[in-house]
């Protein structure tokens, strides 16, 4: 059948109803149309709320042993890459045998101690001469 | 003659052992083998006033993943002041002629 008679054809159905029956077969379209619609809707946000849920109940992956800025911020930059890497190689050792969290407390703890020990480095070395010029000994020595 | 601590000492000998331009971290485990409540950063900043009492040599190596490391390796002078600290060690507990490993029995 050729497109020009199918047309043909429908214009002589169309012309055979009356405008009542016409506009309740546009009511029924419409609104099989519409609950269509609504249904599809509805399904999206059901795998949207879905979707979110499983984010949010995915749990949060932090990096154990993060980049130290108080490092960088503190330190000559040469010795705090190396005291980074030394504690990201040292870092497994200490969540073997303490578990993530406490290892965690123990990084931020080696780092205080690395940047306290740095600065009072002087100092020490400083006491160690005067000590020994004190008790005697070439400071030479 | 250099007077050197205990941790010194064990970081000196674990650096000894680790062989030439071991890493902060090689020590850091070879130390805690010794002494296992050794804290990192203790060995760390022990590391640097050694190299700055010029008992261990510091030198810019490489690691696996290509950062730029400290290296550290004893020097002459680093030999010298172990020996010394192991030698004062032996001479003064040496266990024995106290008496072996009964005297040290709380």
């Amino acid at each position: 059948m050729s497109w020009q008679s199918s047309l043909g054809s429908s214009v002589a159905r169309l012309a055979a109803i009356d405008a009542d029956a016409a506009f309740q077969l546009f009511l029924q379209h419409t609104l099989a149309s519409l609950s269509v619609v609504i249904t599809i809707m509805a399904v999206g946000r059901v795998l949207i709320l879905i979707a979110a849920a499983r984010l949010n109940e995915r749990p949060v992956r932090r990096k154990l042993s993060a980049r130290s800025y108080s490092l960088d911020l503190l330190l000559p930059i040469r010795v705090a890459r190396d005291a980074q890497a030394s504690l990201e190689e040292v870092m497994p050792i200490w969540i073997a045998e303490w578990g993530p969290k406490r290892a965690r407390r123990i990084w931020r703890l080696q780092i205080f101690l690395i940047v306290a020990g740095h600065y009072t480095s002087p100092i020490l070395t400083l006491l160690e001469r005067v000590l020994k010029i004190v008790s005697g000994r070439s400071s030479a020595e | 003659l250099t007077v050197i601590g205990k941790l010194e000492e064990l970081t000196l000998l674990a650096c000894l052992r680790a062989g030439n331009d071991a890493l902060a971290s090689a020590i850091y485990e070879r130390v805690l083998s010794g002494q296992q409540n050794a804290a990192f950063g203790a060995v760390y900043t022990t590391l640097t006033r050694l190299t700055k009492k010029k008992l261990l040599d510091e030198s810019a190596v490489k690691d696996g993943r290509g950062r730029e490391r400290r290296g550290f390796t004893i020097t002459g002078a680093g030999r010298r002041a172990l020996a010394e600290a192991l030698n004062a060690s032996a001479t003064v507990g040496g266990l024995s002629q106290a008496g072996g490993a009964d005297v040290l029995a709380v």
